[in-house]
C-alpha cells in the first residue's frame, strides 16, 4: 500500500458554538451518603 | 467486601467486590435507576424530574473513600490494603434511549468539561494517584444499564497499563528527545494510511498496532499530559473530532457500534510526567455485525493480540464514513 496524504475533516461541518462556562450543584442523594453534582452550562461572556 | 489483592506473579493490583453480585442487571426502561425520577413513578437514583450532565457516586463501587479492613489478614507474599478509591457514575443524558453518537456534538463539549472538572477534582484527593475516566458501551462488552453513562475510576494507584506507556515514553523521550505520542500522531498523519479525521487539534487513527479490528486512537496535536491543559479551542476540536469518530463506528454495520472508550492521561500523584501525552482509545469488540473479537487463550493467557484485520483497510473503512460536525 502506498502512503497518501490524510484527508483533512469535512469543510461543510456547522461552526463551532460559542464558548461554554459550566456551573456546579451539589445536592445529597436520598440515602443520605453520596452526592450528586448536577453540572449546567452557559454561553461564556468575556 | 472488597480489598486490594496483591498480584506477585504480575506485580499488580486487583479488586475485591462480591457486593457488585447485587447490582442492577438489565433493568427494563421504567425502573431503570440512571433515568431522572417521574413524578409517581419509580424511585431512580436522580431524584430530579431532568439534567443535562450528572456525576454521582455508584451505588456499587469497587473502590471508597473510607474503604473496609481487608476482610483477610495479608502477608510478605500476598499484600492486601484497603480498596480505597472513588468510582462515579456520568450521565451522558436524561434519555434512556439516546447513546453519546447520537447526541449533539455542543453535549460532548459539555462532557469534555465535566471531565475535565472530575479529573481536576479527583485528582487533588491524597489518596488518588490515576483518575480514570472510560465508558463501557453496549451489551457485548458486558453493560449492565442501557442508559447513556460513562464512569470514572480514581484509583490509589498508577494502574499497569498505565505504568507500561509511561515506561515506554520515558524510553522513548531519554533515546531521542521526543514524546512518544507526539512521534506517533505526526508519522500517522505524513503516512496517511491510517488516518480517519483530524483537525486543527486532534488527529483519529487506526494504530499501526492496533489489537481490535476497529481500534482507533484520538491524540492531541499540541503536547498535552492531561485535559487541564486544553484551551477552550481544543475542547471543542475534540468534541467534533469525538463526534465523528462514533458516528462513523455507527455506519460500519448500521448499528450502534459497542466500544470501550479509554481516556489516558497523566497520574495525579503529584510527580512529573511531561514526557506523557493525552490521548483516547476506543476498543470495539466487533469484528463483524455478529462476530465478537474474543479475548481468548493467546490474548488473556499470554498477553499476545492477533488482529484478524490490517489497520490500514479498517481506517479506509472508517475514514469513508466520517460525516461533518453538527453540533
Amino acid at each position: 500500500m502506498e502512503p497518501q496524504q490524510s484527508q483533512p475533516s469535512d469543510p461543510a461541518s456547522e461552526p463551532e458554538p460559542p464558548e461554554l462556562e459550566m456551573h456546579k450543584r451539589v445536592v445529597r442523594m436520598p440515602d443520605g451518603k453520596r452526592d450528586m453534582i448536577y453540572f449546567t452550562f452557559a454561553v461564556k461572556h468575556v | 467486601m472488597s480489598e486490594l489483592r496483591f498480584n506477585p506473579l504480575l506485580g499488580d493490583w486487583l479488586a475485591t467486590a462480591t457486593e457488585r453480585q447485587e447490582r442492577t442487571f438489565h433493568p427494563p426502561p421504567d425502573y431503570c435507576p440512571l433515568c431522572p425520577t417521574k413524578p409517581g413513578g419509580f424511585e431512580s437514583e436522580v431524584p430530579e424530574p431532568t439534567y443535562d450532565i450528572v456525576t454521582f457516586e455508584n451505588k456499587f463501587p469497587s473502590f471508597r473513600r473510607d474503604p473496609p479492613k481487608p476482610a483477610i489478614e495479608g502477608s510478605d507474599l500476598y499484600p492486601v490494603r484497603p480498596a480505597q478509591g472513588v468510582c462515579e457514575v456520568v450521565l451522558y443524558s436524561p434519555d434512556h434511549h439516546a447513546t453519546l453518537a447520537g447526541l449533539p456534538a455542543t453535549q460532548f463539549y459539555k462532557l469534555i468539561l465535566t471531565w475535565t472538572d472530575r479529573y481536576r477534582e479527583l485528582g487533588q484527593l491524597d489518596f488518588v494517584k490515576y483518575v480514570f475516566i472510560f465508558e463501557n458501551k453496549g451489551k457485548e462488552i458486558g453493560v449492565t444499564l442501557s442508559h447513556p453513562h460513562g464512569q470514572i475510576y480514581a484509583y490509589p494507584f498508577i494502574p499497569p497499563v498505565i505504568v507500561k506507556e509511561l515506561e515506554q515514553c520515558f524510553r522513548h523521550r531519554e533515546a531521542s528527545g521526543n514524546c512518544l505520542l507526539c512521534d506517533i500522531l505526526q508519522r500517522e498523519i505524513s503516512d496517511g494510511r491510517r488516518m480517519v479525521v483530524e483537525n486543527d487539534s486532534f488527529g483519529a487513527y487506526v494504530p499501526f498496532f492496533a489489537r481490535w479490528p476497529y481500534e482507533v486512537h484520538i491524540s492531541s496535536k499540541r503536547h498535552r499530559t492531561s485535559m487541564l491543559e486544553f484551551n477552550a479551542k481544543e475542547q471543542r476540536d475534540l468534541a467534533a473530532i469525538m463526534k465523528q469518530l462514533l458516528v462513523a463506528y455507527d455506519g460500519v454495520f448500521n448499528k450502534s457500534m459497542p466500544y470501550m472508550m479509554n481516556i489516558h492521561q497523566a497520574p495525579t500523584d503529584g510527580l512529573p510526567y511531561d514526557h506523557y501525552h493525552f490521548h483516547i482509545e476506543f476498543y470495539p469488540p466487533l469484528r463483524q455485525a455478529d462476530k465478537l473479537k474474543y479475548l481468548a487463550g493467546s490474548e488473556t493467557g499470554a498477553g499476545m493480540f492477533i488482529n484478524d484485520t490490517l489497520a490500514e483497510e479498517k481506517a479506509a473503512e472508517l475514514q469513508a464514513l466520517v460525516k461533518p460536525v453538527q453540533w
